[in-house]
C-alpha cells in the first residue's frame, strides 16, 4: 500500500511538473515583448530570471496551499483516509519548490535569448 | 546640405565613420556607411528616409542594442566604440543615459502608469517608495498625473504616449531615441508629443532623434537628417 502511494506520489510530482513548466513556459512566451522591452532600458538577465523564478514560485506556493486547503476540506468524505503528518506536508512544500525551479528552467532559457532590439520590432 | 556633422558644444552624441554590414558576400547589405553624426544637448533631430535606409540600425547602433562594424561613438562623452574595442557596460549606458521611445507605447501591459515608470528607476537603484514617488512627479510634468492608476489599455493613445515619455525620462537620460512617436496619433496630438519632446530637450539639457515620417511636424526639429541607403544625404 505505501509502496502504490509512494508511486501514485512520483508520478503526480512528476506530471505537476511538466504542467508548471508549461504553464511558466506559456506565460513567458506571452510577454517576450515586455521582456524585450525591459532589457533594451536596462534591466539585466538577472533581473528577467529572478522575475520567472518569482512567477513560477507564486504558482507553485498557491497551488500547494489551495491543495492541502482542498485535502483537508474533502478528507472527511472519503471512506477510507491516509494519514498525511506535517512533517509529510513540510516535505512535500519543499518538493514543490524544487519542482518550480526545475519547470522555470525551460522559460528562463527563452527569456534569456531575447535581444532587446526585439523591443522595436513592429 | 546637412551631412549631420556640425561643430556642437556638449556633443551628446557623436558617429564618426559608422558603418554597419549584414551578411557576406552575395547577400552582403550595408546599413550603415560611414555615418558622420553629431547631436548637441538640447537639439532636436528629425531623421528621415525610407524604409530600409537603415534608420532602425542607426538607432540600434546609438541606443547600444547593435554593434557598428568600423568607425568611433561617444554617448555623453562617453567612448562605446572604437573599432577594435566596444564598452562592456552598454546595459549601464541604456539604463542611465539613454531613454527610448517607441512607435506602439511598448508599456508593460501588467503594470499601471506610475509602477511602468518607476520600474525603470528601481533597476537604476532607487528604492521602490522614493520611485514611485519620482515616477508620479514625472507623469504630473507630463499633465498625466491623472492617470497614474491606470493600466496601458485602459488609456487613449495620446494619454499612453506620454507615459512612455515619462517612462523615457525615468533616469534623467541626456539622449532620447524616438523612433515615430507619433506614428499612431491624430495631428492634434502628435503636435503635444512633439511640445513635449522639445520641452524635454531644453529642460534636460538632453539629446533628441526622431525617426518620423510625418512631414507635419518636420518644421518641429531643430535640424532634419536623412538616410538613404545606409548614407546620410542631402535634406
Amino acid at each position: 500500500m505505501q509502496r502504490q502511494l509512494g508511486m501514485f506520489m512520483v508520478i503526480l510530482i512528476t506530471v505537476s511538473t511538466v504542467i508548471i513548466a508549461l504553464l511558466i513556459h506559456t506565460l513567458t512566451m506571452d510577454k517576450l515583448r515586455s521582456i524585450a522591452t525591459l532589457k533594451l532600458v536596462g534591466a539585466s538577465d538577472r533581473t528577467i530570471i529572478g522575475l520567472i523564478v518569482q512567477e513560477a514560485l507564486m504558482i507553485g506556493v498557491t497551488g500547494f496551499w489551495l491543495g492541502v486547503a482542498f485535502t483537508a476540506a474533502m478528507a472527511s468524505h472519503f471512506p477510507r483516509r491516509v494519514l498525511i503528518l506535517p512533517r509529510d506536508v513540510g516535505l512535500l512544500f519543499g518538493v514543490v519548490l524544487v519542482v518550480c525551479l526545475l519547470a522555470s528552467v525551460l522559460a528562463v532559457r527563452a527569456a534569456v535569448k531575447v535581444e532587446p532590439s526585439q523591443a522595436r520590432a513592429g | 546640405m546637412d551631412d549631420g556633422l556640425q561643430d556642437v558644444p556638449q556633443a551628446r552624441i557623436e558617429l564618426r565613420g559608422i558603418s554597419k554590414h549584414f551578411g557576406e558576400g552575395s547577400t552582403r547589405v550595408d546599413a550603415l556607411v560611414d555615418i558622420e553624426l553629431t547631436v548637441g544637448a538640447g537639439e532636436i533631430i528629425g531623421l528621415l528616409g525610407p524604409s530600409g535606409s537603415g534608420k532602425s540600425t542607426l538607432l540600434n547602433v546609438i541606443g547600444c542594442v547593435s554593434e557598428p562594424d568600423a568607425g568611433w561613438m561617444r554617448l555623453d562623452g562617453e567612448l562605446v566604440y572604437d573599432t577594435r574595442w566596444l564598452r562592456a557596460d552598454r546595459r549601464r549606458l541604456r539604463l542611465t543615459k539613454i531613454g527610448f521611445i517607441f512607435q506602439t507605447h511598448n508599456l508593460l501591459p501588467f503594470l499601471n502608469a506610475t509602477e511602468n515608470v518607476a520600474e525603470v528607476m528601481e533597476l537604476a537603484g532607487l528604492s521602490r517608495h522614493q520611485a514611485r514617488m519620482s515616477a508620479n512627479a514625472l507623469l504630473d510634468y507630463l499633465e498625466v498625473g491623472h492617470r497614474r492608476q491606470a493600466f496601458p489599455g485602459e488609456m487613449s493613445g495620446g494619454e499612453a504616449q506620454r507615459v512612455a515619455i515619462a517612462r523615457a525620462l525615468a533616469n534623467n537620460p541626456r539622449i532620447i531615441l524616438a523612433d515615430e512617436p507619433t506614428a499612431p496619433l491624430d495631428s492634434a496630438r502628435a503636435h503635444i508629443v512633439m511640445d513635449l519632446l522639445s520641452r524635454i530637450a531644453k529642460d534636460h539639457q538632453a539629446a533628441v532623434l526622431v525617426v518620423t515620417h510625418d512631414e507635419a511636424i518636420f518644421q518641429r526639429f531643430d535640424r532634419l537628417v536623412s538616410l538613404r541607403d545606409g548614407r546620410l544625404v542631402a535634406t
